[in-house]
């Protein structure tokens, strides 16, 4: 446990000392990209659904990233969170300006699990039909909340620190949206 | 309208090497450089804006210190106050004040004209034509040929307080803007603050009837210039007693 926390410490200095660097020689960038590349595309490719759009989007938030790195600031906030943060708003952007369809990708567990936190009275499949729609009725933070925490399944921590609030409304705010899911889904 | 939301079940996986072959970090580096170039280019741009407005403004607030011309009145305010009695006819400061007595019915007025009480040349023409390009552009402004102290006592003098008015007692500041043109001739009178009619053809007489100027000149060329003089009708009771001494 030591042992991890000690490797979990000097990889955060390490990154600190990365994002330093790179901002004196922008080629010393190229780690932090080569690390977190996959994490970024996927995260944008699971709401765009295109690869193509979702290369640009990719590139288009490292490269936000890699000039705007003398605006981070390390008081806590992981790279990673940051980096999806600059995604979600490129993501925003993308379908604010291209009235696109959005896409929700859903796995197995999460499904289940999402299942089990509205109702465990009604069938598995009719959650799956009607929650497009349920989708659709709710604002864009909500589903950005409900789709960090269930659809991708990541602890609340994370989810606080990509959405820049606090762990607890994030907890709050998550519950209360289920919530609102749920009248939704039982509404005949 | 609603965004539609199309669900990916299960959830789409894509491998290592394909992500891989979307990853271009020299793009990448490529594009931060144009950015932080044309950042710069924007940056260089603001800052020679922003040269070149500060130096337009210091050029200008180094003309307007030339070309401000030495304030005539308050160096007569000056002497003034520094005279306990100001005597008539004296000396042109003293005389901007004169007083004449006015029977109006039962009451005895006197009225006090102090005319030009100062002599802003509130804009000034410049020459569309001429464009100076060096520092030695000089401008001069306007000014009477015998003094402003001389175009005082003429005001002091000349002003004569319209009878329609005495009764109904009005007094101010009317403020007359005119041309100076070329030849040191006014010209495009006009009463920019008026006290009415009356005072209006009063003013306007008094400045046409003033004595000459000479025109503002510009690296030594006359030039239209406009002056604006203030016209002050003041009516002052008196007690006889201190009339008759």
């Amino acid at each position: 446990m030591i042992r991890e926390q000690r490797q979990q410490h000097e990889q955060v200095e390490n990154e600190e000392a990365l994002i330093r660097n790179s901002q004196a020689d922008p080629e010393a960038f190229r780690l932090l990209y080569e690390k977190y590349f996959k994490r970024i595309f996927l995260f944008v490719y699971h709401r765009i659904g295109d690869k193509g759009l979702t290369a640009d989007i990719t590139s288009q938030v490292f490269l936000k990233a890699l000039t705007n790195l003398g605006k981070f600031q390390f008081r806590g906030l992981p790279f990673s969170a940051w980096l999806f943060r600059i995604a979600l708003n490129e993501c925003h952007d993308f379908f604010r300006k291209t009235k696109r369809e959005r896409f929700v990708a859903l796995g197995d567990d999460a499904a289940e699990n999402l299942h089990t936190e509205l109702t465990a009275e009604t069938a598995l499949d009719d959650l799956l039909v009607k929650l497009p729609k349920i989708l659709e009725r709710l604002s864009e933070s909500d589903l950005q909340l409900i789709e960090l925490r269930f659809f991708e399944q990541r602890p609340f921590q994370e989810v606080a620190d990509i959405l820049g609030i606090s762990e607890t409304y994030a907890k709050v705010k998550t519950y209360r949206i289920l919530e609102k899911m749920r009248k939704l889904f039982l509404k005949p | 309208m609603k965004q539609k939301i199309i669900i990916m079940k299960p959830k789409p996986e894509l491998s290592d090497q394909e992500i891989r072959s979307y990853m271009d970090f020299e793009g990448l580096l490529a594009k931060q450089k144009q950015a932080s170039s044309s950042k710069n280019v924007m940056k260089w741009r603001v800052v020679l804006l922003a040269g070149i407005v500060a130096g337009v403004f210091v050029w200008l607030s180094f003309r307007k210190d030339m070309d401000a011309p030495p304030n005539p009145e308050v160096q007569l305010q000056k002497e003034v106050q520094s005279l306990p009695e100001p005597e008539v006819g004296n000396s042109p400061v003293t005389v901007r004040q004169d007083t004449l007595s006015v029977e109006t019915g039962h009451k005895q007025h006197t009225v006090v004209l102090r005319a030009g009480q100062k002599s802003n040349a509130l804009a000034k023409e410049k020459p569309a034509t001429e464009n100076p390009t060096h520092e030695e552009a000089l401008y001069v402004q306007a000014e009477p040929v015998m003094g402003y102290a001389d175009l005082y006592q003429y005001f002091s003098v000349a002003l004569v307080y319209p009878q329609a008015a005495i009764q109904d007692s009005v007094q101010g500041v009317a403020t007359v803007v005119f041309v100076i043109n070329k030849d040191g001739k006014p010209e495009d009178i006009k009463v920019t603050q008026s006290l009415g009619p009356a005072f209006d053809t009063e003013a306007i007489r008094l400045i046409q009837q003033m004595p000459a100027w000479k025109p503002a000149t510009y690296n030594g060329k006359p030039v239209k210039s406009k002056i604006a003089l203030p016209l002050t009708f003041q009516l002052k009771k008196i007690e006889v007693s201190h009339e008759q001494k």
